[in-house]
């Protein structure tokens, strides 16, 4: 249920927003697959959001931060998902700024990304800030 | 400081030497005090102790019970120093062998006892402890500790260790067993760990003027193992061999690992000592299971990047050198070994190679392969010549036979600018049989050739874009596509985006082959903006019209009733059913009809509107016929379905 709850809620994260220089909420047939993507992978990185392993990165990437929070034996596959994850939401702000015609604002498209992943997070969740890892 | 009160008032007599030596041993301002030379208390102090190397200060020893007559002992007595103990302790020593046997209880769980003769040809002593802390047992060498202090290694130990030969003028030796249990370690980050890890140690060494000489071995049994991304578990996996450790590092020699269900690798290595790091190394492996090393190795380093992985098999050699900066060279043999992707969708087989990699100097792999394949499309024996520079890789034109034709790579080469990657392509395709081609892909027999040129293709930024224009001769006409780009085609989402354009096809060579029922005539058609994602389409405008010009045009009844069912069941043809059984063949003027594609949905159109519907075949000649189609929105996906269906049918005429 809780897994739902916040499968709801990145769903949230797609609602409509303007931004300031294009429009973020663009979508596209590429945008969407990787959008289902990524919330297809939601359930199994949720619970390393939740134990404080995986946090979310100022960057717009998400890091594995603290290995140590999930057995040995899955380690390698976090990081597998880890880097999944950046692959796929490298690939969005990519898309989302070709989609606007501006693929030189794929930089900007991030770091926007990056603050509203961040201030989306579940409280609980370990967020980047100057460098800095903090519980939100 | 420790206190210097008198042993007691009854102490008969006090000794005071400036130094005392024995093997291994030294002591220097010595005073000691006991009680009598044959039992009762006694007390001994050193303000320097020397003991194998390692200097103590301000030893003391106190003894409940000492004697020096007829053998020297010492029960209940405690041994401390400046930072160490105290520590419980009893020793003896005793005749011309001068038999020690002592105990000494460093910690409750840790006991050590030590026993041998400390004179004679051939003096020896032997240790053994239980269950002694790994964190105790490493603070002994400060190069080991120094190099594992952040990794925070535990876990428990059993040393037996015999030491042999000590004294002046002797060469010592020493043999050293140790069980690891429950041993782990972990970095901050999690991302080197160990745990529950079961080794067995041996050591023997012996002491050549500074240096020691001899063997090691580290026999893994159990537990598991994270470095980076790699995940190994214990057993069967062990290290040997020949070391020096010398005041400046420790140097292996013919050493040997052997990786459980991989193969053996040959090692030597120079480590320096302080500060801890290696000088150099060189492995080498011969023989390899590649599946078994790409499955252990090769695919969680791939996997942790979020690289694309490989099935791989066959036999490798490999040739690694390394410097304190990393890898120098490294240099894989392969031999009759195959790649392919993981569903199988490609392959090269039969692949012999040799590939070379040099830091700092370009190299020239090359391989051999056998045979390949793309999806259903055979590919012959081919030689590959690559060049390999830190900042560009480039493959030398090759051949590569397919079917009764080639594939001719003019050019392939990636070059590093501003530290981005980019690439450029030229290849053409001799003209392919179509009927062997046709064949090969399972796809209906077709006539003809294919062939294509492609002048150039470049890769800039994950985005391969194809200059001019490529033009396939197919049908007795052409199809050319413009502003062909493929995007990530290896990422998540590959798109590929073109306009296309199709000339003067012939209707009767297409029908024939797809079995949709036939019709003469010809046919042009224009799509723009064709969006495929992961390779399927999901936008496009098309427009297909019969071309201008004097031909037969004729539709067989089968190709009408395919249409008409092409339409579902909000489709209908504007055609006298009785009628329609009269004849095979029907005239037609012109063809039209047109697709928008746009989230699943085909938006259609026709030559002209007529009625509620839009006419998609205007009758001519006689017998004339018309087809009207009135489904306007066609779901993309139940049309492809469709259409699988009607050229997979039998033909059926009522």
């Amino acid at each position: 249920m809780n897994t739902l709850k916040r499968m709801v809620l990145l769903g949230a994260m797609w609602a409509t927003t303007a931004w300031a220089q294009g429009n973020i909420e663009i979508n596209t047939p590429a945008i969407s697959q990787i959008k289902s993507s990524m919330q297809a992978r939601h359930t199994q990185l949720a619970p390393h959001y939740a134990s404080g392993a995986v946090g979310l990165g100022a960057d717009g990437n998400v890091v594995l931060r603290d290995a140590n929070a999930v057995p040995l034996a899955q380690r390698q596959a976090v990081q597998g998902l880890v880097a999944q994850e950046n692959t796929d939401r490298a690939a969005l702000y990519r898309e989302i700024a070709r989609a606007n015609g501006h693929p030189e604002w794929e930089a900007d498209i991030r770091s926007t990304f990056a603050q509203r992943w961040i201030e989306r997070a579940q409280s609980g969740w370990y967020i980047q800030s100057g460098g800095q890892w903090s519980r939100k | 400081m420790l206190a210097a009160m008198p042993l007691a008032a009854d102490a008969a007599f006090e000794l005071r030497f400036d130094r005392l030596s024995a093997s291994a041993i030294t002591l220097e301002d010595v005073h000691v005090e006991a009680t009598a030379l044959d039992g009762g208390r006694a007390r001994v102090r050193a303000a320097r102790a020397l003991i194998a190397g390692r200097m103590l200060q301000q030893v003391q020893l106190d003894c409940a019970d000492f004697s020096t007559l007829p053998e020297q002992r010492c029960r209940g007595g405690v041994l401390r120093a400046r930072g160490y103990g105290p520590w419980p302790l009893d020793f003896s020593v005793r005749g011309a062998q001068r038999v020690l046997d002592a105990n000494v209880r460093f910690s409750p769980d840790l006991r050590v006892t030590v026993g041998g003769a400390l004179a004679g040809a051939h003096p020896h002593l032997a240790l053994q402890a239980k269950a002694v802390d790994i964190a105790r047992l490493l603070a002994l060498e400060p190069a080991l500790q120094s190099l594992l202090k952040d990794y925070a290694p535990a876990g428990r130990a059993d040393v037996e260790a015999v030491l042999k030969d000590f004294g002046a003028a002797r060469s010592p030796h020493i043999e050293a067993r140790l069980l690891l249990t429950d041993a782990r370690f972990a970095s901050a980050d999690g991302l080197r760990a160990a745990e529950g890890m079961s080794l067995a140690l041996a050591l023997d060494a012996t002491r050549q003027g500074e240096d020691w000489l001899g063997r090691a071995s580290v026999d893994w049994r159990a537990g598991e193992l994270l470095w980076d991304s790699i995940y190994l578990k214990g057993g069967g996996t062990t290290l040997a061999s020949d070391f020096v450790l010398t005041a400046g590092g420790l140097e292996l020699r013919a050493g040997t690992l052997d990786l459980a269900g991989v193969g053996r690798l040959n090692l030597e290595a120079l480590f320096a000592r302080s500060p801890a790091t290696l000088t150099r190394a060189r492995v080498e492996g011969r023989s390899f299971d590649l599946d078994a090393l790409n499955t252990r190795f090769v695919e969680p380093l791939f996997a942790a990047r979020g690289w694309p992985t490989f099935a791989v098999s066959g036999r490798a050699d490999l040739v690694a050198e390394f410097d304190p900066q990393g890898a120098t060279a490294v240099t894989l043999r392969l031999a009759d070994a195959a790649v392919a992707d993981k569903s199988g969708r490609w392959s090269l087989d039969g692949v012999t190679a040799v590939l070379p990699w040099q830091r700092d100097v370009p190299t020239e792999p090359h391989a051999a392969v056998t045979s390949a394949h793309f999806d259903r499309l055979p590919f012959g024996a081919f030689d590959l010549k690559a060049s390999v520079a830190a900042d560009r890789v480039s493959l030398q034109p090759v051949r590569i036979p397919v079917i009764d034709a080639g594939l001719r790579l003019n050019l392939l080469e990636f070059r590093k600018d501003d530290g981005r990657w980019r690439g450029d392509l030229s290849f053409d395709l001799e003209p392919v049989s179509m009927p062997a081609l046709s064949e090969a892909l399972g796809l209906p027999r077709m006539a003809g050739s294919l062939g294509a040129s492609v002048p150039h293709v470049s890769w800039r930024d994950g985005v391969l874009s194809l200059d001019g224009q490529l033009l396939i001769r197919v049908f007795d006409g052409y199809v050319a596509a413009t502003g062909l780009r493929v995007i990530e085609p290896l990422g998540t989402t590959p798109r590929v985006l073109a306009d296309l354009q199709m000339r003067y096809i012939d209707l009767e060579a297409l029908t024939d082959t797809v079995k949709f029922g036939r019709v003469t005539g010809r046919l042009d058609g224009d799509v723009k903006g064709l969006e495929l994602l992961r390779w399927r389409p999901v936008a496009f405008d098309a427009h297909i019209r019969s071309s201008a010009g004097d031909y037969p045009r004729v539709i067989s009844q089968r190709a009408v009733q395919n249409i008409t069912a092409l339409g579902g069941p909000g489709a209908a043809a504007a055609i006298q059913r009785s009628f329609l059984g009269f004849f095979e063949r029907f005239g037609y003027r012109r063809i039209g009809l047109s697709c928008v594609l746009r989230d699943g949905v085909c938006d259609m159109d026709g030559i002209a509107p007529r009625g509620d519907g839009f006419m998609l075949i205007e009758g001519g000649g006689i017998p004339a016929l018309s087809v009207v189609g009135y489904n306007r929105r066609v779901n993309w996906p139940e049309l492809i379905e469709r259409l699988r269906r009607v050229t997979d049918a039998k033909p059926v005429v009522k």
